[in-house]
């Protein structure tokens, strides 16, 4: 057991770290890549809880737990560094590349960044035809399904565009679960 | 060659938000056996033709193989002018 990203540390180890305000500093954390992609998810379900709360103080809402624990594990699975993907390069003895752990760290983020949308997995194919991008996505009650599906996998394609030189096959976006604010007194 | 000139080399190009460990693994095992903070440089090879990898997250406000080629740039330019070293570039991570 190599731990999250060959840093030793498990899952649950990072969120302490985190709760403890990343201090003192572990240099075996902080220089991982890895860490810091699953770092950032935990932060970014931290904050986006804290708005739902936010949102409906009075019914004291609450996530299912065992929902975000299952999230929590597909994106430990997801920050792997995999392989490396080619960037062009006019200088031969130069040779240019982005993991595949840090296209689907952007793809999940550009699909979270969209009101309402939490991305549930994320994963990428090759073919001779190019890449196909595959998101599943969980959307909260209310926020129109199609629309948001849609808006995800604009903006998946432009930061694919942005960020890497792939040639894209396809993206393609699966709604495969409604989250719901759920009230502790229901 | 000092690894430490190219790492200040790579974090003054635009767009680079941060170094991370080349070689995570060996780095964590380095600093079990090794007092102090292994270079974020991977130097392998020799001294005339080395082979010099880094890995960098990028601000994703910029187009992340544009910053890879200006991190590579960076780090020729650091070297002496007749060095053959091969460089990589890995981008790890592209933050918001």
């Amino acid at each position: 057991m190599t731990g999250i990203g060959d840093s030793g540390y498990t899952l649950e180890q990072l969120g302490d770290y985190l709760d403890s305000g990343r201090l003192p500093a572990n240099p075996a954390i902080d220089d991982n890549a890895e860490c810091q992609a699953v770092l950032a998810s935990l932060e970014r379900f931290g904050t986006l809880s804290r708005d739902l709360v936010e949102r409906d103080a009075a019914s004291s809402p609450a996530f299912d737990e065992s929902w975000f624990g299952a999230l929590l594990a597909q994106v430990t699975l997801e920050a792997r560094a995999g392989r490396d993907l080619p960037l062009s390069s006019a200088d031969p003895r130069t040779r240019l590349s982005i993991t595949e752990g840090a296209v689907r760290e952007f793809v999940r983020a550009a699909g979270d960044a969209v009101d309402g949308v939490l991305v549930g997995r994320c994963s990428l194919s090759s073919s001779d035809a190019g890449v196909a991008v595959d998101i599943s996505i969980s959307v909260q009650l209310g926020t129109p399904v199609q629309a948001a599906a849609e808006t995800v996998r604009q903006a998946v394609y432009t930061e694919l565009l942005k960020h890497t030189e792939l040639l894209i096959e396809s993206v393609d976006v699966t709604v495969t679960d409604v989250h719901v604010v759920t009230s502790e007194d229901s | 060659m000092d690894p430490s000139i190219i790492e200040a080399a790579v974090r003054s190009v635009p767009g680079v938000v941060t170094l991370y460990s080349p070689d995570a693994a060996a780095s964590r095992v380095a600093r079990q056996l090794l007092p102090g903070t292994p270079s974020l440089v991977a130097l392998a090879g020799s001294s005339e033709a080395p082979t010099i990898t880094v890995s960098v997250g990028v601000d994703g406000s910029v187009q992340a193989p544009a910053t890879a080629a200006l991190v590579a740039a960076a780090i020729r330019a650091a070297l002496p002018p007749d060095s053959d070293a091969e460089i990589s570039v890995r981008i790890s991570r592209v933050t918001r």
